[in-house]
C-alpha cells in the first residue's frame, strides 16, 4: 500500500507531466479573444463614462467676429453632379485584422458591403465617413501611418504623421472619385466632419488633446468650418469640441465642450454649448447645469437634447430653457442621445446594469407634449439579442444613428456570441425583423479618438429605407 | 502595488501568465475547447476588477483565483449537459503501460471528484499552494481545504492502488 508521501509524489507527478504537456490556444495577446474584448470594453467604459471624465474645452478666443478666415485649403474644383443618386447606402469605417489599418465600405439593405476608402497596405487610416445631405458625397477624416490599439494610451502613439479631411464624390455604381483634400497637419487624430444641411459646409474638430497627446489641454485644438463652396476656412481656435452638429434648419452649428471632470486637458474645459450662427457669425453661449457631452437637435431646430453627465436633458436653444427628461417622474440615464429625424423620438444608451460596464442597450423614448411625460422601451437588450434566433449572447451597441427617412436606428456593437463587432439596423417598427448588414473584428470606434470625443463610425446616406427590398429581408431571417 | 504595474502592460501580463492560467482551467473542466473559453473570460475578469486587486495574496494567486471561480461556474452552468470527453487521456504516452494505466485511472479518478475538490487537488498539486492559499482561492477555510484535499486523495488512493481500496473497504467493514 502506499504511503501518503508515495501517493502524493505520484499525483503531483502525473498532474503536472499532463498538464505541462498542454498549451493551448496561441497566447499572442493580439491574438487572444481576451484582447479583443478588453479593447471593446475599454471603448465602451470610456463612452459610458464619458460624462463623468470627459474634456473638454478651452476658451473660446476670438469668435465672435465670425473667426478666422484661412484661404488655398480648398483648391479643387467641385465635379458636375453625377447622374445616379448613391442613397441608401450606409458607410463604415472598419479595421482590417491583419494590417490593424482602418478603410471605408459602404453597404446597401439589397447590396453587400464594398470597400471604397483605402486598401489594407495603403498605410492610411480611413474612419468616420459622413454622408453629404443629398447622399452624393461621402466626407470622412484620414491620416498618414497608424494607431496602435493597444490600451495603453502611451502604446497608441503609433507612427502617425498627418491628418486631412477628404470628400469623394459617389456614382450610382457606388464608385468613388476625390473631390476635395483639407488638410490639418499635425493635428490627430484625423477630422470627423458633420455636413451643412444644405450641403455647403462642413463643420469639423481639430484636435490636439488625445491620447496621443495625453498631456494636452484644449489650447490649441480648434473647430473649423470649412464652406465648400468660396473655399474659406473659418476656424475657432483653442476649442476643443466633444461634439458638434447643425441644426435641421442649417442656421446654426452647436458645438459641444464637455464638462471640466476628466484626466486628460483638463485645464481649460467649461462644460458649455456653443452657438454658432451662421448668418451674423455671432457666437452665443449656453449655460447647461452640468455641462454637455454629446447632444442631438430635435428636427424643429428648437430644442437640443444633451447627455449631462449621465442625464438625459433638453434645453430650448431659444430661451434657454432647460429641463431634465423623466419617465414616470424618474431622471433619464443614458448617453449618447440621438433624435429621430422626424419625430419626437430619442433613441440612447444606458448600461445594462447599475454597474456602468458594458454591455450597454438601446431604448427608445418617446416624448410627448412635455419632456417630465415620455415614455421609453427598451430597444435592444443585452440578454434578447438584437439579431434575431440569437439565442445567447448579446450585441452591445456603441453610438447611434437614424436612417435619414427616420424608420432604422442604425448602430455598430460588439457581438459577443461570433467575439466580433457588427453593423445592425433596427426597424422602429418592432415587428419588422432586424437587418444584420456588416460584420468584422474592426467595426468600431477609433481609439485614438475614444478619450476625445464620441465619434460615429457610421453613416447612412438620404433616401435610405422606405422600403426594405424582398432579397434582402430573406436574407435577414436567415439569422432568426 | 506590483500587480498593478504589471497589469498596466496587460498585454505582457497575459503572455506570460497564460500557459499556466490554461493548464488551471483544463484540469478542472477537463475540455481543451472549454479550457481555452474559460481561461479567456478569466482574463476579461482580470482585466474589469483589476482594481480590486489589494496585494493581499501574489499576483499569480488572485489571477487562479478568478480562473477558478470561471472554471466552477462554468461547470455549475453546464451541469446538466453531457459530461466532457476526458481530453488529457490521448496526452499519455503509450510506450510506458504501467504508467499509462496509473495515470488513466488517476485522471478517471479525478473527473470523478467534485469540481471544487479538483480544483483544490489542481491548485495543490500542480501550483504547489500551501492550504492558507488555497482557501483564499476557493473561499473557504484551511480546515475545509485540508479535508477536501484527505477525501479526494482516498478517492485517488482507490484508483492508483486498488489494494488500498480493499483494506479501506475491509476498514470500513471491520467498524
Amino acid at each position: 500500500m502506499k504511503t501518503d508521501y508515495d501517493l502524493d509524489r505520484q499525483v503531483r507527478r502525473i498532474v503536472r507531466e499532463a498538464l505541462d504537456s498542454e498549451f493551448g490556444p496561441d497566447p499572442t495577446w493580439a491574438d487572444a479573444p481576451a484582447a479583443r474584448r478588453i479593447r471593446d470594453i475599454e471603448r465602451l467604459r470610456r463612452r459610458l463614462r464619458w460624462p463623468l471624465r470627459t474634456l473638454a474645452v478651452a476658451a473660446l478666443l476670438a469668435v465672435g467676429g465670425g473667426g478666422l478666415f484661412l484661404s488655398g485649403a480648398l483648391d479643387r474644383p467641385r465635379p458636375p453632379e453625377p447622374s445616379g443618386m448613391a442613397d441608401g447606402w450606409i458607410a463604415y469605417s472598419i479595421q482590417e485584422e491583419a494590417s490593424r489599418d482602418h478603410d471605408i465600405y459602404l453597404v446597401g439593405l439589397d447590396r453587400r458591403p464594398w470597400r471604397v476608402a483605402g486598401s489594407g497596405s495603403d498605410d492610411l487610416d480611413q474612419i468616420c465617413p459622413a454622408f453629404s445631405p443629398d447622399g452624393h458625397r461621402l466626407a470622412y477624416g484620414e491620416a498618414e501611418g497608424t494607431v496602435n490599439p493597444d490600451p495603453d494610451p502611451e502604446a497608441q502613439a503609433g507612427d502617425y504623421r498627418a491628418a486631412r479631411l477628404v470628400i469623394v464624390e459617389l456614382d450610382s455604381d457606388g464608385n468613388v472619385s476625390p473631390v476635395q483634400r483639407i488638410d490639418v497637419d499635425g493635428s490627430f487624430p484625423p477630422p470627423c466632419a458633420t455636413w451643412s444641411p444644405d450641403g455647403d459646409r462642413l463643420a469639423f474638430g481639430v484636435p490636439q488633446t488625445s491620447p496621443l497627446n495625453p498631456d494636452g489641454t484644449a489650447a490649441g485644438s480648434e473647430v473649423w468650418i470649412a464652406s465648400l463652396r468660396d473655399a474659406p476656412v473659418t476656424v475657432f481656435p483653442d476649442l476643443l469640441a466633444t461634439d458638434l452638429e447643425w441644426s435641421p434648419d442649417g442656421t446654426t452649428l452647436a458645438i459641444a465642450s464637455g464638462k471640466d471632470q476628466t484626466s486628460l486637458g483638463n485645464a481649460l474645459a467649461d462644460g458649455r454649448l456653443y452657438l454658432y450662427d451662421v448668418r451674423s457669425g455671432d457666437i452665443r453661449v449656453l449655460e447647461t447645469p452640468l455641462g454637455v457631452y454629446s447632444f442631438s437637435w430635435s428636427p424643429d431646430s428648437h430644442r437640443i437634447v444633451y447627455d449631462a453627465g449621465g442625464l438625459l436633458r433638453i434645453i430650448d436653444v431659444g430661451t434657454g430653457d432647460d429641463s431634465l427628461i423623466t419617465v414616470q417622474s424618474t431622471p433619464v440615464q443614458g448617453s449618447d442621445p440621438v433624435w429621430s429625424p422626424t419625430s419626437e423620438t430619442i433613441i440612447y444608451r444606458r448600461a445594462a446594469d447599475s454597474s456602468r460596464e458594458p454591455p450597454a442597450e438601446a431604448v427608445l423614448l418617446e416624448l410627448g407634449d412635455d419632456p417630465n411625460a415620455a415614455t421609453s422601451r427598451l430597444f435592444t437588450t443585452p440578454n434578447e439579442a438584437p439579431i434575431p434566433g440569437v439565442r445567447t449572447g448579446f450585441v452591445s451597441p456603441e453610438r447611434m444613428v437614424w436612417s435619414p427617412d427616420g424608420e432604422y436606428v442604425l448602430y455598430v456593437g460588439w457581438w459577443s456570441t461570433r467575439q466580433t463587432t457588427v453593423v445592425v439596423a433596427v426597424p422602429i417598427d418592432p415587428d419588422a425583423p432586424h437587418i444584420l448588414l456588416a460584420e468584422g473584428d474592426g467595426i468600431s470606434g477609433y481609439d485614438a479618438y475614444d478619450a476625445v470625443a464620441p465619434i460615429v463610425n457610421q453613416t447612412w446616406g438620404q433616401r435610405s429605407s422606405r422600403y426594405v427590398p424582398e432579397r434582402r429581408s430573406r436574407r435577414a431571417s436567415a439569422f432568426r | 502595488m506590483a500587480f498593478r504595474l504589471e497589469i498596466a502592460d496587460f498585454a505582457a501580463f497575459y503572455e506570460r501568465t497564460y500557459d499556466v492560467a490554461y493548464r488551471t482551467a483544463l484540469g478542472i473542466v477537463r475540455d481543451l475547447t472549454l479550457a481555452a473559453d474559460v481561461t479567456q473570460e478569466a482574463y476579461v475578469a482580470a482585466y474589469r476588477h483589476r482594481d480590486r486587486f489589494r496585494g493581499e495574496a501574489p499576483s499569480a494567486a488572485w489571477l487562479h483565483r478568478i480562473v477558478v471561480n470561471q472554471a466552477l461556474s462554468t461547470l455549475r452552468r453546464r451541469r446538466r449537459a453531457a459530461r466532457p470527453e476526458n481530453d488529457l487521456a490521448p496526452f499519455i504516452t503509450p510506450d510506458d503501460a504501467e504508467g499509462t494505466t496509473s495515470r488513466l485511472a488517476l485522471f478517471d479518478a479525478l473527473a470523478a471528484l467534485p469540481p471544487r475538490q479538483r480544483a483544490a487537488v489542481i491548485l495543490r498539486y500542480y501550483h504547489d499552494y500551501d492550504y492558507a492559499t488555497i482557501a483564499q482561492i476557493l473561499d473557504t477555510t484551511s480546515t475545509n481545504v485540508g479535508a477536501m484535499l484527505t477525501r479526494a486523495l482516498d478517492r485517488l488512493r482507490l484508483a492508483l492502488d486498488p489494494e488500498a481500496g480493499t483494506v479501506t473497504r475491509k476498514a470500513v467493514g471491520e467498524r
